[in-house]
């Protein structure tokens, strides 16, 4: 997660509804936002209406925000829950009861952000969703299952589930 | 940097290595630093004009604020618009003329002055009434039944014209048993009513009482 460091003059200016100003804010966080929305969503189409919707609403919104300086975090918030919200119908929880678990080995290898990217993409829409909003963006399992409108341990055992699962796809990407 | 000398590692730095290649470790890391994607071109001109397009959001407190001055700027026009329907009525002066529609027409004397322009302009409105008027135009006069309460027929009395009923006359008929003593002297009062009501019943009969004090009567006699 790259946090982007935004000069408090553009903040102001944004504000101001000044629209060279939200022109410079959108270049400068657009990758941001596009790839958490691409990412949770695994959809160009989709992701690019979250961009935009995102974008309207922060625009529109800004003049309430109470801390100006936490305005990327405001709209990572702000993304993943258009992204949840454009996705709902495809994050399917599986009944992990009747999915048979990985072997426990040992973990002997390297593997960078491009393979766990690749390997984020593959996983289940549910897991996903859940391991983008805990383990990348940094939820408590609370506020994701909130999100997500499931319980808090179904968050957890999604979690748990897609790691397990990024195990097995990073072994098998490094092995081809 | 041959002359320089050589130092060994910690004995527990394979294992930290090894430690750092745990996936959980490494997950934690990586996820922080992964690749961005960058959205189409034109995803600005999007954002542009949906800007340019949508309304701007307003607040829960300005939408209430709108709405509780709507509601009283409403409030206080209808109270001035009642106020003025109550306080102000329209008064009828002699001078305001009012159009009253009228079934018959009524021939109007031609008048001369400004008042003949006036009347001389046929009404339009009342052409399907009018139609209907001049059938009631060609009704006759009729006339109206004379209404006279009947007579009513007294049977009359033989009156005695000598009769006057401010009179009293004594008769044997009109006995009472009232006595009235009258007196004109000087002294008390000059009425005496007396009622033979509540007397015993040897008073109601002077006859047998009179027969009774002239058997034992005292006689006396004066000598001179």
């Amino acid at each position: 997660m790259n946090q982007i460091q935004l000069d408090s003059e553009l903040i102001e200016q944004v504000i101001a509804q000044d629209r060279k100003a939200q022109f410079q804010l959108f270049e400068l966080t657009k990758r941001m936002v596009y790839s958490l929305a691409f990412r949770m969503l695994d959809d160009e189409d989709m992701a690019h209406d979250v961009l935009q919707d995102t974008y309207v609403q922060v625009f529109q919104q800004i003049r309430n925000l109470k801390h100006p300086e936490a305005l990327t975090s405001w709209m990572r918030t702000i993304a993943a829950r258009n992204a949840i919200k454009k996705g709902k119908r495809q994050f399917q929880f599986e009944k992990l009861d009747q999915i048979q678990e990985a072997s426990e080995d040992q973990f002997e290898a390297w593997f960078d952000g491009e393979l766990l990217d690749q390997a984020i993409r593959s996983l289940p829409p549910g897991a996903r969703a859940v391991f983008m909003l805990v383990a990348v963006e940094g939820y408590p399992h609370q506020e994701a299952a909130k999100l997500l409108g499931v319980s808090e341990s179904t968050s957890k055992s999604q979690l748990n589930y897609a790691k397990k699962l990024l195990k097995t796809r990073i072994k098998t990407l490094l092995q081809a | 940097m041959k002359n320089l000398p050589q130092h060994t590692p910690k004995s527990t730095s394979w294992e930290k290595i090894l430690q750092q290649q745990d996936f959980e470790a490494q997950l934690e890391k990586v996820s922080l630093d992964l690749p961005n994607y960058a959205p189409k071109a034109n995803a600005w001109e999007g954002i542009a004009s949906q800007l340019d397009t949508e309304k701007p959001i307003f607040s829960i407190w300005q939408k209430l604020a709108a709405a509780m001055v709507f509601l009283v700027v409403s409030l206080f026009t209808w109270v001035l618009l009642n106020q003025n329907t109550e306080s102000a009525p329209e008064p009828n002066l002699i001078t305001q003329t009012q159009e009253i529609s009228i079934p018959i027409s009524i021939e109007k004397p031609i008048s001369e002055g400004k008042e003949s322009s006036k009347e001389n302009v046929k009404p339009t409105i009342l052409e399907k009434e009018n139609k209907r008027t001049k059938l009631n135009k060609t009704l006759t006069e009729v006339e109206t039944p004379f209404i006279a309460l009947p007579t009513i027929v007294t049977p009359q009395k033989n009156i005695d014209p000598t009769y006057n009923p401010k009179q009293f006359t004594a008769s044997s008929e009109n006995k009472s048993l009232h006595e009235v003593d009258i007196s004109w002297g000087k002294g008390r009062s000059k009425v005496k009513v007396k009622t033979a009501f509540g007397k015993p019943v040897e008073e109601l009969q002077p006859n047998q009482k009179s027969q009774m004090a002239s058997s034992k009567a005292i006689q006396i006699r004066f000598k001179n």
